[in-house]
């Protein structure tokens, strides 16, 4: 569980080699690239091939033909028989798009005829009730007629015309509005169409192929819109006809032509000069022989692997190397942000620590194996990245179940089963046990912390930061007062006699002083002269409140632990509360109460607890020994998922 | 108000009414909204945004924005305020006490007194601006009074309400024409007398804060009022006087015959920044510059303290009196972006009407 090595890498060759030596670091799959004038290629006469990408344009168009037929270009086995030719394979692809285009087109007039009937067809169907011909009430010489919608607070007001010649009918009614026809006299037209006007009367144009009655009209334009929609499906059937025959060919041009754009956008990452060019970066060294073996049959081009802090200018990638436990945690660590190349990877420790937490927390046989479940399935089906995550910590919450003796907050359900294999020191009740659980959550916090310092010690000797490993609050000094502090609290509790004026002052005291001095004494260790900056109160004063912020620390760090013991029983108490919840009601609500307890408490304490674990993970764990700011290894690929705008 | 039922309301506070406009209130639109809002093209977008974003989605739900008139979206906006006062006041039954009819006996005020200024007018269009939703909530039909063209008919159609006994003796000169100012006087401290009286029937501390409430709004709108006499109509201390509603609120009838003796508005204004009103002004840098916005200021002291009052307040009189000004700001606030965008005003101006 450690960080991958790597290996610098510098190739240079012939340009003409260029393209190749590019196509193969793709493929190869191992190949972290940088950009090989940032490495300092530049301050030697090299420059940026600038060019512009000869295979944007083959792209954006079959990436046009995606949009009209959304059908997604996806990366195919190219056939032995294909041969490059932009020019032609460009042209083949303008003939699919006019060809498409067509189509389209009509199917595309076919839509907007649907539109228009169905907008006419929701009209007509407010006015459903008018026992009229619309033709013949439009041919009318006499009288004029306005369709459309009257607000509710509007026709309220038309008592107060009713000396005005006009007659309004509605037929349906909205929320806010009532849908009807009004009719005037030809001569009264101006006048009534303005008191409407006024009213907020919205007008609605009945198209000339409405025909009928409502009834009929409405019956009409149903069965023409079912026509059309029929004739629609058979312009899509032509456009997948159409594919079926394009299809392959469109998408082995777009599996050789991306490849080729993603090659060609890496020519920005190397250096040129005078026919030759220069590509620097990373590979791990797990990966070394074969990257190199890729190169054997390249004469002109040199590969030099180096250690991977050759280039003092480049910081090498971060790849965490990871087993199956501990794989899917590695989603929190790369959330805080990765190692540096020469810390820790934590990824073991977070996966372990998280699992042992979740588990403590949410200890419930049957609720733990719904998690887990849950977690299963979310992976399986929806590549969740969480998923994996829930299943472990999942069956630890089932684990730790199996010792309170829960089971979907039946707390005695297991008591038999105890009985019968003679265990007596199980089940462990939670609710009798609430001191042993907050002060057990104490203790557990208190063991990762020490294992915390200790890391921070050992990374800490190693990149020889001894500031940190010897005089810090999570240094040795920490350590040795932190401890003596507990050890000689826990032995005075017990009786043991071993605090004195000596344990004070080499324990307690002289580490409080060395994390007081940290800055000069990692000077002295160094070899190196202490220089005071700013005058000495200050620096006092700034050490003082330093030091006071450690003490504190201590403290808040060690009692946040209790949110372990804390969360056991809210868990517990929860379960109770739906169980007292169940006795209340009649003998068939039960299972309701009890299953719909349980969903409520299993959502409520998981996404807690979850939380809750992840807090620790980060301020309690991380904070003592984590540094983050590594940046991730990315191998160079050919990228299909990505559009061409 | 007066012939609604009397007596006094001590029994209960109506947390859950206070709790609920408390809700309510947190809906509101925002001055991150309003920002919003100025820089829309259209009535249709302004609309569009309310529908989306606002608390207005409710009673805009059937409505196409895209087809909607502005007329129609402000009674729609208008009639909203009145639903949230109906909400409010059914909530836990407090409609039925006296004070609470102070939002419908405000809106037949402003019924009446718009159809005094037809009839003035000679203008038959009264129709399209009554709130027809409240006809049989108020105590005359909305139909009928649209239809008075003459005062001694409107005056036979009020013989049945409360305002009949005021308006008796209001005569009509020759061209039949009232004066709508001497009108609006009297119902207006009608009004005023009305919530003051109701609001003795509470608790003690409930009454004070009611009464502070109410005395301050009648001190602004005094001071509107006078400045606009002022400012626009040149009148004197005297005929000042004879429009100031005579309740006592924090300023002392000295400092206000100091401030209408003022030469004109300008000098009024300056002698106004020395009032205890003008100093809270200015202290909450409320205050803009230009004598026209003395309106302004003094309407953004109300909201502010408004405000205060619906946060700190714990009874269900202060809270739906002081949230149903806040709404009606809102309302105000809506229709001037709404015109503001309709008639192409640069939106650094409708922005500077807005209170927030």
């Amino acid at each position: 569980m450690s960080i991958e090595k790597m290996e610098f890498v510098n190739i240079a060759g012939l340009t003409k080699d260029l393209d190749a030596v590019l196509a193969k670091l793709s493929e190869c799959g191992c190949f972290h690239i940088e950009s090989a004038l940032g490495a300092g290629a530049k301050s030697k006469g090299f420059s940026s091939p600038r060019e512009e990408n000869p295979y944007n344009g083959i792209l954006r168009k079959i990436n046009e033909i995606s949009a009209m037929t959304r059908m997604k270009s996806e990366s195919v086995e190219i056939g032995e028989d294909f041969k490059e030719n932009l020019s032609k394979d460009g042209k083949y692809v303008d003939g699919v798009i006019t060809k498409l285009k067509d189509v389209i087109k009509q199917k595309n007039t076919v839509a907007d005829k649907i539109a228009e009937y169905e907008q006419a067809l929701s009209q007509v169907n407010h006015l459903k009730g008018l026992d009229a011909d619309f033709q013949k009430i439009f041919s009318c010489e006499h009288i004029k007629i306005r369709f459309g919608r009257l607000p509710v607070d509007s026709y309220r007001k038309l008592p107060y015309y009713e000396d005005k010649t006009f007659y309004f009918e509605y037929f349906t009614e909205e929320t806010e509005y009532y849908w009807g026809v009004y009719l005037t006299p030809v001569s009264c037209a101006e006048e009534i169409d303005e008191i409407f006007n006024s009213l907020y009367f919205e007008r609605i144009r009945i198209a000339d192929f409405v025909h009928g009655t409502s009834e009929d009209a409405v019956e009409e334009l149903a069965e023409k819109i079912k026509k059309f929609n029929e004739e629609k499906e058979e312009y899509e059937s032509q456009i997948a006809d159409m594919m079926d025959v394009e299809k392959h060919r469109l998408d082995e041009l777009f599996t050789h032509y991306k490849s080729r754009h993603d090659n060609f956008d890496l020519r920005s990452k190397a250096a040129v000069t005078n026919g030759k060019f220069a590509i620097v970066g990373f590979v791990p060294k797990s990966n070394a022989d074969e990257f190199l073996a890729l190169f054997d049959d390249m004469d002109g081009v040199s590969v030099v692997l180096q250690p991977a802090d050759a280039n003092g200018q480049l910081a090498p990638p971060i790849k965490l190397r990871n087993n199956k436990f501990s794989q899917p945690f590695s989603m929190f660590v790369e959330m805080y942000g990765l190692p540096a190349y020469n810390g820790v990877n934590p990824t073991m420790f977070v996966a372990i620590t998280y699992t042992l937490f979740f588990g403590i927390m949410f200890g419930d046989v049957g609720h733990g194996l719904v998690i887990a479940l849950l977690g299963a399935l979310l992976w399986k089906f929806k590549r969740f990245s969480l998923g994996p995550i829930l299943t472990r910590v999942g069956i630890s919450g089932a684990f730790f179940g199996l010792i309170y003796g829960s089971v979907f907050g039946f707390e005695h359900l297991l008591d038999p089963v105890y009985e019968a294999l003679g265990i007596s020191f199980l089940p462990f009740r939670v609710m009798e046990n609430v001191t042993t659980i907050l002060i057990g959550g104490i203790v557990i916090g208190v063991f990762i912390m020490f294992i915390s310092i200790m890391i921070n010690i050992v990374t800490g000797i190693k990149n020889k930061q001894y500031e940190s490993a010897l005089f810090s609050n999570n240094g040795i000094a920490g350590f040795v007062f932190f401890g003596s502090i507990l050890a000689g609290a826990v032995c005075e509790l017990f009786g043991v006699h071993v605090v004195n004026t000596a344990y004070v002052l080499i324990l307690i005291i002289l580490p409080l002083i060395a994390m007081f001095l940290r800055e000069p004494l990692s000077c002295w260790v160094r070899g190196k002269k202490f220089h005071l900056e700013g005058s000495v109160g200050d620096f006092i004063a700034a050490n003082f409140f330093e030091v006071f912020e450690f003490l504190l620390g201590y403290a808040t760090n060690t009692l946040s632990f209790v949110r372990v013991g804390g969360f056991v029983l809210s868990h517990a108490s929860m379960m109770l509360v739906v169980m007292a919840l169940s006795e209340q009601v009649s003998a068939g609500a039960v299972p309701i109460v009890v299953v719909i307890g349980n969903i409520f408490v299993m959502g409520i304490e998981a996404l807690l607890v979850g939380i809750q674990s992840l807090r620790l993970e980060f301020y309690e764990i991380f904070s003592r020994f984590y540094t983050g700011g590594g940046t991730p290894f990315t191998p160079v690929k050919i990228n299909y998922d990505e559009t061409i705008e | 108000m007066n012939n609604r039922k009397h007596g006094t309301y001590t029994k209960g506070k109506y947390y859950a009414t206070v709790a609920k406009i408390r809700a309510m209130y947190g809906k509101r639109v925002t001055a991150e909204d309003y920002a919003e809002l100025v820089t829309k093209q259209s009535v249709a977008d302004i609309a569009d945004y309310l529908k989306k974003n606002t608390h207005y989605s409710e009673i805009l739900a059937s409505v196409d924005v895209n087809t909607i008139h502005r007329g129609f979206l402000e009674s729609l906006l208008q009639r909203y305020n009145f639903e949230m006062y109906g909400k409010i006041t059914g909530f836990e039954r407090i409609g039925r006490q006296e004070f609470y009819n102070f939002k419908i006996v405000s809106a037949e005020i402003d019924i009446i007194l718009s159809c005094m200024r037809f009839i003035n007018a000679g203008s038959e269009g009264q129709i399209e601006s009554i709130p027809i939703y409240l006809n049989g909530i108020t105590s005359f039909d909305l139909i009928e009074i649209a239809k008075m063209r003459s005062f001694p008919e409107l005056l036979e159609f009020l013989k049945k309400t409360r305002y009949y006994e005021l308006l008796k003796d209001i005569k009509p000169d020759e061209n039949g024409r009232v004066d709508c100012g001497k009108c609006e006087y009297i119902l207006r401290n009608y009004y005023f007398e009305g919530l003051v009286e109701a609001s003795k029937h509470y608790r003690r501390s409930e009454a004070d804060k009611l009464d502070l409430m109410i005395l301050t709004d009648i001190d602004l709108i005094n001071i509107i009022n006078a400045y606009r006499l002022k400012e626009f109509f040149g009148s004197d201390e005297r005929e000042i006087f004879d429009k100031t509603f005579s309740f006592e609120g924090r300023i002392s009838n000295a400092k206000l015959a100091e401030l209408y003796s003022a030469d004109n508005g300008e000098e009024f204004i300056k002698r106004f920044s020395k009032t205890y009103y003008g100093r809270i002004i200015a202290e909450n840098g409320l205050d803009s510059k230009g004598g026209g916005d003395l309106e302004l200021s003094a309407n953004k002291l109300r909201y502010k303290y408004a405000k205060a009052a619906l946060r700190d307040s714990q009874t269900a009189s202060v809270s739906v009196y002081a949230f149903m000004y806040l709404m009606g700001v809102e309302v105000r606030n809506l229709i001037s972006i709404i015109e503001g965008v309709r008639y192409g005003v640069p939106s650094k101006q409708i922005e500077a009407l807005i209170i927030v």
